[in-house]
């Protein structure tokens, strides 16, 4: 056998072959495999791809605990759009616009039951928004270009997780300070009626129902020092009038007046305050014509008539 | 020769001799005292806030940790777990399905409460419509309701890890399936106080023909000081037992008899320094003080004849219509947590009680208008915007018909399904007219959004102001929290 004739006979079956698999799955042709054999960075994925925005949170989620840096189950690994693409024991587990074929997708398909699905163990199924997240990602290509806005269909992503942040202490301490004197004078004044809307806040909540009518209009102007501070405030019983200085309460967004003998003048002082966003005035002498006038400034007017 | 003694040295031998072991842990238990203080002081947690309070005002209003979305809460339990799929999760496949042999992939690896052999599926008992401008599907059974979605949060999508009765309703209101774990109403008394200091914040009141399974510990305050428990009050009969005096016993003796009482126990307070001594003084106190306000809150022959026939009340008939407008006149005057259990929705089929197609109707019947009139009032009264409303049991009901024994039963049930069931809120910042979470076509299993009981929790603190992790308690080394220590979220999807 002369090498020439070697030669052809590779030639003839490495086309055979090559002919064979794409008749077979003709996707390995346009795989990314290839391009990671070219060179790694071709697989790193575009910030703001459908990959690195919707796939790579629920890879991260789901997966890299037992496919990643610290496990590599079935020598998989899924903590970069390189190493989905290439694989693990049994071969590729993503075969780009066929989500049919990638087990990536068909794994997560099958039931509790059997061996095969993922997550595997006591893992929890993924929902049905993220199975379809992925479906489209293959479907599309599996590519880490494909820009979010290009996958039409995609359920609407998760909102991000509530957090709560609270102000340093010194930062509250700082927005208190100016008013602190003024809430130990009135709180000592008007026990229990002051309190500071949370820990975080420097807007103060005014309550001084339990005082009764005990407590009048003049009360009510002392707090003319913190006026500024007050967003909610709680008048029911007492003996506040038509005269109580409210337009002084710039900030007010809660007022309640329930059992008291106010009517016109003070639902006119309400309608200045623009932070306003709700009354209640029930057993009170507010007439029809203004409550419909504040309800259309939008403030939520309760007199207990729905 | 032995050495004679100054005075000094006489008392300090006597001193010596007259301090026993039983001297010893008394003053020691200042020591212990200290220390129990200690133990609640900031620099032992591990980041948690500080809610250490004066001793003598151990339900002191406290701010919540951000501005508030609920101020107040009215937690609405059907104990005994009503079947979502006769009211709020409408499942047409399931009708199709009806008297079909259940398949075997809803059997395998579970545990039921009485199913055994392989059951019927059981379509919905009762007609479904749409109902308000969201649409959401409400049975026949909740008509009331129904004309209030446009309010609700519904979420269709709760799981539970336990599948009987009082571990189920211990998971649901303390966090925790054992005993021993504070209720969310005590986490929530202990975190927040409570404004009203004639009132208890954390009020309790039952309906139905027996207490919820569990009983006393599902409002109990665990580990948490004793003052943070709830008051159970009562709409027959005397309203708080044991609080009203005597015939022959004025007003002025009680006071001086707690004037006694008081000027002993702070002696004790002081020789061992114990906080739970100044909590008792102040529960006395507050016992005093309840005497004159608590009786006329909980008086419902004091509301107008209209709003009592909205509700469906009548004064002193213990019903579960009644405890609603109590409900409603308790948070009106402030107190920060009313809990109401009714009893009676563990409709296995078993006995016409609890029958779907017999005690089921009354429950519903006895519940709807109350718990609608409930929203109305808080509305028209401007009290829902910041008064939180949760309704449910304490998990679901199968999608197959309950064979108890393998055989059919002569009425029509369902077993318990821990795997899903439908709770809804209203008011304090949740969502309204929405839908949260997806069960399958059967009603069976959770397939999309899980809320898991802790979740709950997490989302319920929030619209109090609370980041769940920061309101914890410290006990056996521990920073305790209500949320437990799987991670628990805040359901964002929840929040208005």
């Amino acid at each position: 056998m002369t090498f020439s004739r070697y030669l052809l006979v590779v030639a003839l079956a490495t086309i055979a072959a090559i002919g064979a698999i794409a008749w077979a799955r003709p996707s390995v042709f346009t795989s990314p495999v290839v391009v990671v054999g070219l060179g790694r960075h071709f697989s790193e994925s575009q910030p703001g791809s459908f990959y690195a925005v919707r796939v790579a949170p629920i890879l991260e989620e789901r997966c890299v605990g037992c496919h990643g840096p610290k496990l590599q189950r079935a020598r998989l690994r899924m903590d970069s759009l390189g190493d989905v693409w290439l694989g693990g024991k049994s071969g590729r587990v993503v075969v780009a616009g066929d989500p049919r074929a990638s087990e990536l997708y068909t794994r997560l398909l099958l039931p509790k039951s059997d061996r095969r699905a993922m997550p595997a163990g006591t893992k929890p199924p993924l929902p049905a928004d993220e199975i379809r997240v992925i479906e489209l990602w293959i479907a599309s290509g599996a590519s880490g270009h494909t820009r979010v806005e290009e996958i039409a269909n995609a359920p609407p992503p998760p909102p991000p997780p509530v957090t709560i942040e609270t102000p340093a202490s010194d930062s509250v301490a700082k927005m208190r300070a100016p008013l602190e004197v003024q809430v130990g004078v009135l709180g000592e004044r008007y026990p229990g009626s002051i309190a500071w809307v949370s820990r975080a806040s420097g807007d103060l909540a005014v309550d001084v129902k339990r005082l009764g009518t005990s407590f009048g209009d003049a009360d009510l102007a002392r707090f003319e020092p913190l006026a500024r501070a007050i967003t909610r405030l709680d008048l029911s019983g007492t003996a506040v009038t038509d005269a109580a200085p409210l337009a002084m309460f710039e900030r007010l967004e809660h007022v309640r007046l329930n059992d008291t003998n106010t009517g016109d003048a003070v639902l006119d002082a309400l309608a200045t305050l623009r932070a306003l966003e709700s009354v209640t005035l029930i057993g009170t002498r507010a007439h029809t014509e203004q409550i419909a006038d504040l309800r259309r400034k939008g403030v939520k007017v309760y007199d207990a008539r729905g | 020769m032995k050495r004679r003694l100054g005075l000094t040295d006489t008392l300090a031998d006597s001193a010596l001799v007259d301090i026993q072991r039983r001297h010893f842990l008394r003053h020691c238990s200042t020591g212990l005292g200290a220390m129990f203080l200690g133990t609640m002081s900031p620099a032992w947690s591990s980041g948690g806030l500080d809610f250490t309070r004066d001793p003598a005002t151990p339900l002191a209003p406290l701010p919540p940790q951000i501005a508030p979305r609920a101020r107040r809460v009215i937690y609405v339990h059907m104990a005994g777990a009503p079947s979502n799929l006769e009211m709020f999760d409408y499942k047409p496949e399931l009708a199709k399905q009806d008297g079909k042999d259940c398949p075997q992939s809803f059997l395998e690896g579970k545990t039921f409460a009485f199913i055994s052999g392989v059951p019927k599926m059981l379509g919905p008992q009762y007609p479904f419509a749409q109902a308000g401008q969201c649409g959401a599907w409400m049975s026949d059974r909740v008509p009331h309701v129904a004309k209030h979605v446009d309010d609700l949060c519904f979420v269709r999508s709760m799981r539970t890890d336990q599948f009987n009765h009082a571990p189920a309703q211990l998971a649901v209101q303390t966090g925790n399936a054992r005993l021993g774990s504070p209720s969310i109403g005590s986490w929530v008394t202990y975190g927040l106080g409570t404004e009203n200091q004639n009132l208890p914040g954390f009020v309790v009141l039952k309906s139905g023909t027996n207490a919820p399974d569990a009983g006393k510990p599902l409002w109990g305050s665990g580990f948490l000081p004793s003052v943070y428990q709830g008051v159970e009050c009562r709409s027959a009969g005397e309203p708080i037992l044991y609080l009203r005096n005597p015939d022959d016993i004025s007003r002025g003796q009680r006071r001086a008899m707690l004037d006694v009482l008081d000027r002993l126990n702070q002696r004790t307070a002081r020789e061992f320094g114990d906080p739970e001594t100044l909590t008792r003084i102040a529960q006395y106190e507050m016992a005093f003080r309840m005497q004159a306000e608590a009786a006329q809150v909980l008086d419902i022959s004091r509301e107008p004849a209209s709003v009592r026939a909205a509700y469906g009340a009548v004064p002193g008939d213990g019903s579960f219509a009644s405890n609603c407008l109590i409900a409603r006149r308790l948070v009106e005057n402030d107190v920060r947590f009313v809990q109401l259990y009714h009893w009676g929705w563990d409709s296995h089929g078993a006995a016409p009680a609890e029958a779907l197609n017999l005690g089921f109707k009354d429950l519903c019947r006895d519940t709807d208008q109350p718990v609608a009139a409930l929203l109305t009032d808080l509305k028209q009264r401007g009290l829902l915007d910041d008064t939180l409303v949760v309704w449910g049991g304490e998990f679901g009901r199968t999608p197959m018909r309950e064979n108890r024994g393998g055989q059919e039963m002569r009425h029509v049930g369902r077993d318990h399904n821990p795997n899903s069931f439908t709770i809804w809120m209203a008011g304090g910042g949740v969502k309204a007219g929405s839908s949260y979470g997806e069960t399958d076509e059967m009603g069976y299993e959770v397939v999309r959004n899980p809320v898991e009981v802790r979740d709950l929790h997490a989302t319920m603190l929030y619209l109090l102001g609370f980041d769940h992790h920061k309101l914890n308690y410290r006990f056996q080394g521990l920073d305790q929290k209500l949320t437990g220590v799987h991670a628990a979220k805040v359901v964002a999807e929840l929040l208005a």
